[in-house]
């Protein structure tokens, strides 16, 4: 332990004051771990040397930015930047409105309404009904545009049906076409072998 | 000083616990004080005990902010990286239930309707009717609650005015007394003619007329009566 007492001001001597630094500084980082597992305690320690070195300690429950975090929040004493600062104003302003928009859409929802004047009620009322006309509307333009695109299948339907019947139509004119060149050409020879095969393409024809 | 060692783990006792706290802690910043003057050190300790109480000893020849900037620097740490991250998360959470918030809200403004289909539409309307109901039963008990108020507040003054008049009509019918003109009937004159030889008692009825001794003379008939029987 030590050997004697000390006079607590500061150490002249250069030599004398880094050991004493280094010694004391070392027992104030014992001490800070010795709290944190005795107290379930959360601790940060920094400590710069009068040359500029630094030591530091941070219980491991909570990392130093969280600490920090934490620190400003009850203490009321900013220590980041510009930037962090305005990235908070920013998120509190944001809940602000959000919690803004929650109640306007509760209102609109017909909750939380009691708390509501009369003006205020006549204002949602009227605000409900003009959108309540928008919305029919606008199921009103989907209805008008389906049937439309029905119309629109259906003459394209019929035209096609149309289109099918005449290239039917045309490739059963061909055949008769055919048939009579074969009939012409073949006159003298094949009178009696035909006779059944003709009958058989009129009824063909007919049933068409 | 000390009385004993003590084995370093946790504290079950909890009122053993928040006192050796309190002690350690002094403890802890007295000797960081000394370092601070012995050593020209620069010392900063931030404590939270288990129930978040924050307690924390800073040099007076610095400040925090100071010694956490000085320690980012020579670390080469931003110790608020992640708390940035975190922040700008939230940030996004929150701008997105943002969006969201506006987007319903403009949808029973019947607005931003396109991104719904046949079914969100029919679902939309049946719930912006119900709430229709609803603000309108409000509105209308709102307004009886007014009409009821502004009844009670018209009775009242109708009260107010009843008593007023009541008052009036008992001032009006306080009797007062003062001369009344019975219309003047003079039921009759007497004459006598002591002189001659035949006394006339003469009666005169006139209703409606005034009768003036001074000028009894002059009065059409009853002149032309006394006239007649003084000459005869």
């Amino acid at each position: 332990m030590g050997r004697g007492k000390i006079e607590i001001k500061r150490i002249e001597n250069a030599n004398n004051r880094v050991v004493t630094f280094s010694k004391r500084r070392n027992g104030l980082v014992k001490k800070a771990k010795e709290i944190t597992v005795l107290c379930d305690a959360k601790v940060a320690l920094i400590i710069f040397a009068s040359n500029g070195k630094m030591i530091d300690y941070c219980c491991p429950s909570m990392d130093l930015g969280a600490m920090l975090d934490q620190y400003q929040k009850l203490s009321g004493k900013k220590l980041w930047d510009a930037k962090h600062e305005n990235l908070s104003n920013e998120i509190d302003r944001i809940k602000k409105e959000n919690d803004s928009l929650q109640l306007e859409l509760r209102h609109l929802k017909g909750e939380d309404i009691q708390s509501l004047n009369l003006k205020n009620l006549m204002a949602v009322e009227h605000a409900i009904e003009h959108g309540l006309d928008k919305v029919r509307d606008h199921q009103m333009e989907i209805l008008i545009s389906k049937r439309r695109n029905e119309k629109m299948m259906a003459e394209e339907q019929r035209q096609l049906t149309f289109q099918l019947q005449q290239q039917e139509m045309a490739i059963a004119s061909n055949a008769r076409g055919m048939m009579m060149r074969d009939h012409d050409g073949q006159f003298g020879y094949r009178v009696q072998p035909i006779q059944p095969n003709l009958q058989e393409k009129i009824m063909s024809l007919v049933i068409d | 000083m000390a009385r004993g060692k003590i084995q370093i783990k946790r504290i079950e006792n909890q009122t053993n616990r928040q006192v050796t706290y309190s002690k350690r802690r002094n403890g802890l910043f007295k000797k960081a004080h000394e370092l601070t003057v012995l050593c020209d050190a620069r010392v900063s300790i931030i404590m939270f005990s288990s129930s978040n109480k924050l307690h924390e000893y800073i040099s007076p020849n610095t400040t925090t902010k100071e010694i956490v900037d000085l320690y980012q620097t020579i670390s080469d740490v931003d110790v608020w990286a992640t708390q940035y991250e975190r922040m700008q998360e939230t940030k996004r959470k929150l701008l997105e239930t943002n969006r969201n918030l506006r987007t319903q809200i403009k949808q029973r403004l019947g607005e931003c309707l396109d991104e719904l289909d046949i079914q969100e539409l029919r679902r939309l309307e049946d719930e912006m009717e119900n709430t229709f109901k609803l603000v309108r039963e409000r509105k209308f008990k709102s307004l009886g609650n007014q009409i009821e108020t502004t009844k009670k507040k018209n009775k009242s003054q109708q009260d107010i005015q009843k008593n007023l008049i009541h008052e009036l009509e008992l001032r009006a019918e306080d009797p007062h007394y003062g001369l009344v003109d019975n219309g003047g009937d003079y039921d009759s004159v007497l004459g006598y003619q002591i002189e001659g030889s035949r006394a006339y008692a003469l009666r005169f009825h006139q209703n409606h007329h005034h009768y003036y001794p001074n000028h009894g003379l002059h009065a059409p008939s009853a002149s032309d009566i006394i006239t007649f029987h003084l000459l005869e």
